[in-house]
């Protein structure tokens, strides 16, 4: 078992690592199920209850000792009014010159003050104490330096290059799922036979023709990607294109840094099958409200996936500016 | 879709101890706003199965009932704050409650020399767990090895506490692949 020192990097872990959050809240289930399982019930004593209820001021004695003391002193007094006009009218007949007696009045009943209610006290010192702790945590949240608000959208997108490409390219300008979609279609659209088939006859005035120069086919357009993702509600698009077929034997798995872990973590791969131009694929983090700072797409051998480097790395996003 | 299987953020999704009916959710709901009833109801469910636990934990039964006191109160002061997306309901009061053990046992509160434990119905499937969740991980759990499962027991109910450290590594190794057995015999069933 940690020690209390070991306990507290423990938890410091923890907070920082979602993943490692995540398996921690399993092994918790687990082990909630197991001791469930294993152990023998035990049902408490009745008094475990009513000391609880004592502690947090639910207990019902001190309302029914008031109500007693409310019940005997009305009685208390009925049956002294009671007295007091059966002594009057006793009185009248032999005294009738005596004064008449002053009828005493009932007692008011006692009302419960705050100092007659110590527990009374304690409740709203309970209540307090909690309210301060609420307190305190929406303190923490204001301070924080960016906060997701769960149930809201916060979509997150950025483009996925090959490494070492102009970041002041057109590539790197089109940050939205639009502008690379319409790239991607334009591409496909526009192609070399069209230039190369132009002649003088058939476009009076397009360029004379250079026998000697032959217009080269157009360089393949290069691969790129643009992941679109929700921290929400931990929904993800990838949106591929131009990529080649994964070459036998190996796959593309996507991996996905944030803020919160020291090394990319492994997404999952894509699909066998996949083709080049446009597609997407669906992806998850695992957890609502974990930002993404960068994707990575990398060029590794089926089964345990590699972490990126330099030599595996096909696309990563955001790009960074060119050196 | 992206193939996730070996994903570390998709490793453990077993399901157990959901609040599938709601009830424990809307007892620490009504807690939140004050209802004593509430707890009361909340005690009823919870508190058998829990103070068993703690027996076992502990190994008295003075020190737990004192720990189930304090874990109540906790459960009662934490309501409004608690989170069901985090962890179920009944995981979330035993990790309150574990720590709470933890605690006693650092500080050498808590004799671990005799059991006290009243005969409970040992037959009677323990409320936090469905029926369903209950048949799988009794059927996950036939499949391991006694001394395995000795070993994840003493972990569960922190036997571990204040003994030797020595063989530190050897228990982690033995816990490590229990725990892999019990993840995939689980994982075998439709969570």
């Amino acid at each position: 078992m940690l020690d209390a020192g070991e306990s507290a990097l423990f938890e410091d872990a923890m907070r920082q690592d979602p993943e490692l959050r995540r398996t921690g809240v399993e092994m918790d289930r687990l082990a909630a199920a197991l001791a469930a399982i294993r152990a023998e019930p035990v049902c408490p004593s009745p008094e475990h209850l009513e000391r609880l209820q004592r502690a947090l001021g639910h207990s019902q004695g001190p309302r029914k000792c008031a109500l007693w003391l409310a019940v005997t002193g009305w009685s208390t007094a009925a049956a002294l009014a009671a007295l007091l006009a059966w002594l009057v009218f006793t009185g009248v007949d032999e005294k009738p010159s005596a004064p008449p007696r002053e009828v005493a009045r009932p007692a008011a009943p006692a009302i419960p003050t705050v100092q007659d209610t110590p527990l009374e006290t304690r409740r709203l010192m309970v209540e307090i104490d909690v309210l301060r702790q609420n307190l305190e945590e929406f303190h923490q949240r204001d301070r924080a330096m960016f906060q997701v608000l769960p149930g809201r959208a916060m979509q997150i997108v950025m483009t996925m290059v090959p490494p070492g490409a102009d970041a002041s390219g057109t590539l790197a300008t089109t940050a939205m799922l639009g502008d690379a979609l319409a790239a991607i279609n334009r591409e496909a659209t526009a192609g070399p036979l069209e230039i190369e088939n132009a002649t003088e006859d058939e476009n009076p005035g397009a360029w004379p023709a250079a026998d000697a120069d032959v217009v080269s086919p157009a360089p393949p357009a290069p691969p790129v990607a643009v992941p679109i993702y929700d921290a929400a509600r931990d929904t993800g698009t990838l949106v591929v294109s131009n990529l080649p077929p994964a070459p036998r034997g190996k796959v593309y798995q996507l991996w996905v840094s944030t803020s919160a872990s020291t090394r990319p973590v492994y997404l999952g791969k894509l699909p066998d099958n996949s083709v080049s131009g446009a597609e997407s694929f669906d992806f998850s983090l695992g957890s609502t409200m974990i930002l993404p700072t960068s994707f990575t797409l990398t060029l590794g051998p089926a089964g345990t996936p590699a972490p990126p480097t330099e030599e595996n790395t096909v696309l990563a996003g955001p790009p960074t500016a060119a050196r | 879709m992206l193939d996730h299987s070996a994903s570390p953020l998709h490793a453990l999704s077993s399901g157990l101890c959901e609040d599938a009916s709601g009830e424990a959710l809307s007892l620490i709901r009504r807690m939140a706003k004050g209802d004593p009833a509430a707890l009361a109801e909340l005690h009823s469910i919870w508190g058998p199965v829990l103070l068993g636990i703690a027996c076992r934990m502990l190994g008295d039964r003075r020190e737990a009932d004192d720990v189930l006191h304090r874990t109540f109160l906790a459960v009662w002061k934490r309501a409004d704050a608690y989170d069901p997306h985090q962890s179920p309901p009944f995981v979330w009061a035993l990790v309150i409650m574990r720590g709470i053990a933890i605690g006693r046992l650092r500080r050498g509160r808590a004799a671990r020399d005799a059991r006290h434990s009243a005969p409970g119905s040992r037959g009677e499937n323990p409320k936090p767990l469905s029926n369903d969740d209950c048949a799988r991980l009794k059927s996950a759990i036939d499949q391991l090895d006694p001394e395995d499962l000795a070993c994840l027991e003493a972990a569960v109910f922190l036997e571990y506490a204040g003994s030797d450290r020595s063989d530190a590594f050897a228990v982690k190794n033995r816990l490590r692949r229990t725990l892999d057995q019990l993840r995939n015999s689980l994982s075998v069933h439709e969570l």
